[in-house]
């Protein structure tokens, strides 16, 4: 059976502990927390004191920003703080982010995650050991010679999640990856379309079975009595999408290549998101990316979605709303999923 | 003179507890280590169960992160602690950068100066919605279209660096806002070496000596069995006299050619009895505080016209037992304000 899963972040630390508080009582399988304007670590641990149960994840932390051994370590300390309840995810993040914001290599990134995977697992599972690790492929040449982690790891294994659009990320996923977290993008046609054979071919080639392998699906999900209102902030979502221009073949997969990119079109004029972008947006592509209607019709909605997943993830697209008006959406994804 | 206290490791509660009984017992902060883990996640473990405690870095790894990574986990944990973090960054040692982290390691003065400046940089811009730049010879970043979408908690995250010897002093007078000792910094130390480069940097920045807080770290064993704690002093110092690095610092002190004994045992026979038992009980004084309550008040005394601030703590060699916890005990309540 599927279970529901709700983000990690907020604007204060005393806000956070009670959001994962509370979704630990309403019974929410795990929370994640996100990088891009943050680092996901701190999230998690800043919360683990003040829960028992519930899973925390990176969903995710960017791959290559941080050594293997740094993440490695990370992973671990995170592993030993909670006792056993971290999942660490990740992803490769853009080539812009890499190379301009971080000053690092991206290279290709298929090949590159792969190594950074096999590495940060490498050291995860021997690091206790005392025996020298030896790594050198294309993107990384670690010597780790002299050096024993004094604790043995909660668990014999931290699950490596990793954050996936593209087909060949999808399949590297289900080569190397203990699960894949699927970007808020994917709709029930991507799901149906290029997920699921792309997730076969990857276990194909790693001869495992589907139940070696963890979906994740992120899902938007508005719930309100109000349509228009609903349809009003959804349309936000795949116009911040459609501004990068990585995500153009998937937004004309679902035929919408036209609106995005006079999407794209509004952003570089205005140097920035305009109100002008979500009126692009049409019913059916906001439809298409967000689950939008009353309690009973989103539930029915998602059950299509967890059909074909493990977990879901339930976000609701309130980014840049002030606190009072988010609440109400929050609330009810508590109301509905939540037990 | 400021009181702090090493962060140790633990599971949540255990650190959450040891934190609680730092700030009940009045100490200002508490820095967390980067070797077996990373110092982020103990002290973003702590913040949400503490009021006053400042939580720092002692230190973070400068290279094995990108700059920008660096910035955002600052101003995340100065977030999470409404104000209270320290950022303490080192350029850790050359080998364990190299071949460990698999990261260039560079010359380290001038490839740390630029980590700080960066990461200063991207701090104090994140929120401004402008373009982000920075062309060094080590560090080059250029961020644009990106904000981050949560002001500041203050305007200014304080830096420290650490440093053991004179480079790294001079660079932390032009440019941090503190400078982390090391373990192994004697009086002798502070005195003949770590002071007049600071001194050096500042004049070189035209700042002023209130500018920068100096901090020495401690490690403190207060105990009755004075022979035992002896022991657990002796294998701390035996750790510290295995790194090459430091050989100009021990040679400074005259025990260059016992810690170069030290340094072929361990090679052999690595930690164990054959170099615990080459420490003379003069390194243990010159570099660790051991003794009864007054001894050690005394000794730490001694510290007060060098440096600004001690850091207090426990051997590392022990980690995590009992004896560890009881020394962290003696310590909260012994130097309880």
């Amino acid at each position: 059976m599927v279970n529901y899963s709700l983000r990690l972040d907020d604007k204060s630390l005393p806000l956070m502990i009670e959001r994962a508080k509370r979704a630990e009582e309403a019974g929410f399988e795990g929370l994640w927390a996100g990088e891009l304007a943050g680092t996901p670590y701190v999230n998690c641990a800043a919360v683990a004191g003040f829960t028992e149960r519930i899973k925390l994840g990176t969903a995710v932390a960017y791959g290559f920003v941080r050594s293997p051994m740094t993440t490695a370590l990370t992973a671990l300390d995170l592993d030993r703080l909670t006792d056993g309840r971290f999942i660490l995810g990740l992803s490769t993040s853009l080539k812009r982010i890499n190379e301009s914001w971080h000053n690092v290599t991206f290279g290709k990134p298929i090949p590159h995650i792969k190594e950074t995977v096999q590495l940060i697992r490498l050291i995860m599972e021997n690091a206790h050991k005392g025996r020298p690790i030896v790594s050198k492929g294309d993107y990384h040449d670690v010597n780790i010679a002299g050096y024993i982690r004094p604790w043995r790891p909660v668990r014999e294994k931290i699950p490596i999640y990793l954050g996936a659009v593209g087909p060949g990320m999808i399949r590297t996923a289900a080569e190397v990856g203990d699960g894949l977290l699927a970007h808020p993008v994917y709709t029930l046609k991507y799901i149906k379309e290029v997920m699921q054979p792309n997730i076969e071919e990857g276990l194909r080639r790693s001869g495992r079975d589907r139940g070696d392998f963890a979906v994740h699906l992120y899902i938007d999900v508005l719930i309100s009595d109000n349509r228009e209102q609903a349809l009003e902030i959804a349309r936000g979502t795949p116009a911040f999408y459609a501004t990068v221009r990585a995500y153009a073949p998937f937004f004309a997969l679902h035929g919408f290549e036209d609106e995005a990119k006079r999407i794209r079109e509004t952003f570089r004029e205005a140097k920035g998101f305009t109100p002008k972008a979500n009126a692009i947006v049409t019913d059916e592509m906001a439809e298409a990316f967000v689950v939008i209607g009353n309690a009973e019709e989103v539930k029915a909605k998602v059950a299509e979605y967890a059909e074909f997943a493990d977990g879901i993830i339930l976000q609701t697209p309130t980014q840049g709303m002030r606190r009072a008006e988010r609440e109400p959406w929050e609330n009810a994804v508590f109301d509905v999923f939540g037990t | 003179m400021r009181l702090y206290s090493g962060m140790g490791t633990g599971d949540a509660k255990t650190l959450i507890e040891r934190a609680q009984m730092a700030e009940s017992s009045g100490m200002d902060g508490m820095w967390a280590e980067q070797l077996n883990g990373t110092p982020f996640v103990p002290l973003a473990a702590v913040a949400g169960a503490t009021t006053k405690l400042e939580l720092g870095t002692s230190i973070a790894l400068a290279f094995t992160r990108s700059p920008l990574e660096t910035a955002l986990t600052a101003l995340d944990m100065d977030v999470i602690s409404n104000g209270r973090f320290n950022l303490g960054l080192g350029t850790g040692v050359q080998r364990l950068v190299e071949l460990w982290h698999g990261v260039p390691y560079g010359k380290a003065v001038p490839h740390l100066r630029e980590v700080v400046e960066s990461v200063r940089l991207i701090m104090e811009k994140a929120s401004k919605n402008e373009p982000i730049r920075y062309d060094g010879e080590y560090v080059q970043v250029n961020i644009r279209g990106w904000t981050r979408p949560m002001k500041p908690v203050r305007e200014k995250i304080p830096v420290y660096l650490a440093g053991v010897q004179a480079g790294l002093a001079r660079l932390a007078g032009q440019v941090a806002d503190g400078l982390l000792g090391h373990i192994i910094w004697s009086p002798f130390w502070i005195k003949e070496v770590i002071i007049p480069n600071v001194a050096k940097g500042l004049e070189r920045a035209g700042r002023e000596r209130k500018d920068i807080e100096l901090m020495v770290p401690l490690v403190v064993i207060i105990s009755r069995d004075e022979k035992e704690a002896r022991m657990d002093a002796a294998r701390e110092v035996a750790f510290f006299s295995t790194v090459r690095t430091y050989q100009p610092l021990m040679e400074a002190h005259g025990f260059g050619k016992i810690t170069e004994e030290i340094q072929k045992r361990f090679r052999e026979h690595g930690h164990s009895a054959a170099i615990w038992e080459l420490v003379t009980d003069d390194m243990i004084d010159a570099f660790t505080v051991v003794g009864n309550v007054d001894r050690v008040s005394k000794k730490m005394k001694s510290f007060e016209p060098l440096v600004d601030a001690i850091m207090v703590e426990v051997p590392g060699f022990h980690l995590d037992t009992e004896k560890n916890e009881d020394y962290r005990k003696a310590i909260f309540e012994t130097f309880s304000k």
